[in-house]
């Protein structure tokens, strides 16, 4: 998240319930306000943040807490050992080692008595002694110290001296919505590892790819290549099941497609492990909410991991007592990933009856829990996220990209037919028109998800789009754009297929009977009418339109 | 880049959409003060993917000065 990220995030916020908090921190937070307002409005929520004066922490650990006030407190060497400021320089004397641990230690074990999340960032300091490895030694001493009173260290890079320096802020600004995120993160994590549930995502979470459109093959999950973190993610999660944590798979997806993988054996997580597998196409966060019904659970004890910041955010706004975990988009982000949600879970003990917790409740649950609920508010949910259509014409010029995605695209695909660019490149010379549809919303570019080809009697002949863009209506608002154009589809030409399960409930919404294979008709006149709230949900632009 | 710059001034100062910042020096904007200068730096960094450094940070006391400076740095 970057500055202007922020802002659009905020303005783009309807407001939630109120989210007080105490920032501790002995440097300028200033410049942190911004992410800060944005990570929690990302959550559904609404800072209220309350920041210490500059250089005040060492004091305010001797306060009492504000009532009804969380604290989270970010520490950076200097916070617990204040020789290592650089703001200071270089002691003149060396300083007596025992006596910096010592006060370091008292300073610790005050901050412990507090309720207060901790983060720390484990800057470079100015060298206290000529000899590096002393210096070293004290460093890591530090941050073993703070890892005792399980703080979430975050990496060296979040400070940058520059900054300090000039202005007393310590955080680096490319890490501003990091940090902000970890912050916010933090506060709604429960202290006392009060979380029960995890409720995970499949496709690009579970394993890398989409089972969808790729197929058991066309997935990785083992201990090697593209799949490797979805393994470690796996080991960790057998783990967390093993200790009394119940998970849940959840995905936008038919259960018979979803279980696929499960039922080859090969991977480190079986169906069995899980609790409930929500396999459904209604919003994650009324498949979610269905769950905690049925366990009997507060949502402040469910954690929900998903690749998809857009899935993210649909849960976080529903349902803002979930704590909402993004899995990371590289390796980069793994090992953050799984020390979070150790900390989530965390665990002094292990009894009997948390490694009998998963049978209890599955004993208690039926083994499918297909989601009926009504999505939640979706269409308040989708206009937050400020969504922006464009529209291409490419019925000239290049379509490189329409026909991979005509040829890859399983779950919403009219009819599974296959079209190599010269067969397109036919029904273009026929009188067709083919039309692309590339999406941007408020967390950036999806790319080109969308593609259909009308021939020359204004007949649907393929229509695909990609199962990224799932429930944000853009089959809907394409077709009241093409009405709104004077080119309503008259028909279109489905065939079932094993996936395209998504396609068909499209079309049973547009159309008043939708046989088990063959021409749909539709009437033309109402798409735009009907659709023209779906239609008002994006901004609209048109390239190259005829 | 001159019009993310403008986003980042009118974000920073809460001015209207339509206002113009090209005018905009610190010493006649009462809010640009020594905390808006820190946010107003840290959002030109995080912006645009740079470090600024200490002294190039005080020479920033207008727009223009910020737009040449992001042209120094190829922005």
């Amino acid at each position: 998240m970057n500055f202007l990220e922020a802002t659009r995030i905020l303005r783009a916020f309807e407001g939630g319930p109120a989210f007080p908090f105490l920032l501790g921190m002995s440097g300028t937070p200033d410049p942190l306000v911004v992410y800060l307002r944005a990570a929690a409005a990302q959550q559904g929520l609404d800072a209220q943040h309350r920041f210490l004066p500059f250089n005040t922490l060492q004091q305010a650990v001797y306060d009492a807490p504000t009532a009804g006030e969380s604290e989270v407190f970010l520490l950076f060497p200097w916070d617990v050992i204040p020789e290592l400021d650089w703001r200071s320089g270089v002691p003149q004397q060396a300083p007596d080692e025992a006596m910096l641990r010592a006060r370091a230690t008292q300073f610790l074990d005050r901050v412990a008595t507090r309720s207060a999340r901790l983060l720390y960032v484990p800057a470079p300091c100015p060298p206290l002694w000529l000899d590096p490895a002393r210096n070293e030694a004290l460093s890591l001493w530090l941050q073993a110290s703070v890892r005792a009173l399980h703080a979430d260290v975050l990496d060296a890079e979040c400070f940058a001296l520059s900054t300090y320096l000039a202005s007393g802020s310590p955080l680096a600004s490319a890490r501003l919505g990091e940090v902000a995120s970890r912050i916010v993160m933090a506060l709604r994590t429960s202290g006392d590892g009060t979380a029960k549930v995890l409720v995970t995502d499949l496709d690009e979470t579970m394993w890398s790819g989409i089972i969808g459109d790729d197929g058991a093959d066309g997935i990785a999950y083992r201990a090697e290549g593209r799949g490797f973190r979805h393994f470690l993610y796996q080991t960790l999660l057998r783990r967390l099941k093993d200790e009394g944590v119940l998970l849940a798979a959840v995905t936008k997806n038919d259960p018979e497609v979803a279980l696929v993988p499960f039922q080859q054996g090969e991977m480190v997580l079986q169906r069995a492990d899980f609790v409930a597998f929500l396999a459904s196409w209604n919003a994650k966060s009324s498949q979610i909410q269905s769950l905690a019904q049925q366990l009997n659970l507060g949502l402040d004890a469910f954690v929900f991991v998903d690749d998809n910041p857009v899935e993210l955010a649909e849960v976080a706004r529903e349902l803002p007592a979930v704590h909402a975990v993004q899995f990371p988009d590289s390796e980069r982000g793994i090992a953050e990933l799984l020390h979070h949600l150790t900390a989530m879970f965390r665990r002094t003990q292990v009894t009997a009856e948390d490694r009998e917790r998963t049978a209890l409740y599955q004993r208690r649950l039926e083994g499918l829990v297909p989601s009926d609920a009504a999505g939640a508010d979706i269409a308040a949910f989708l206009r937050e996220l400020d969504m922006s259509l464009t529209i291409v014409d490419r019925s000239t010029g290049d379509r490189t990209r329409a026909v991979q995605l005509l040829n890859k695209t399983n779950q919403f695909n009219l009819n599974g037919i296959r079209l190599t660019d010269q067969e397109v490149g036919e029904i273009l010379a026929d009188g067709g028109s083919l039309f692309t549809a590339t999406l941007a919303d408020r967390t950036g570019s999806h790319g080109e998800i969308l593609a259909a080809i009308l021939d020359r009697e204004g007949v649907l002949t393929s229509m695909v789009m990609s199962c990224r863009v799932f429930q944000r209506r853009v089959e809907y608002a394409f077709v009241a754009w093409l009405a709104a154009q004077g080119r309503p589809p008259k028909r279109a030409r489905y065939v079932a297929t094993e996936r395209n399960t998504p396609t068909r409930r499209f079309l049973e919404d547009l159309a008043e009977q939708v046989p088990a294979d063959g021409d749909v008709s539709f009437d033309d006149t109402a798409l735009t009418t009907r659709f023209a709230a779906d239609l008002a949900l994006f901004r609209i632009a048109v390239d190259g339109a005829r | 880049m001159q019009n993310t710059l403008e986003e980042i001034f009118r974000a920073i100062f809460e001015l209207p959409a339509q206002a113009d910042v090209t005018g905009l020096t610190q010493k006649q904007h009462a809010a640009w003060d020594s905390l808006a200068h820190v946010t107003l730096i840290g959002a030109i960094e995080s912006e645009f993917d740079l470090s600024i450094d200490v002294a190039d940070s005080m020479e920033i006391t207008s727009f223009d000065a910020a737009r040449r400076y992001l042209e120094s740095q190829g922005k």
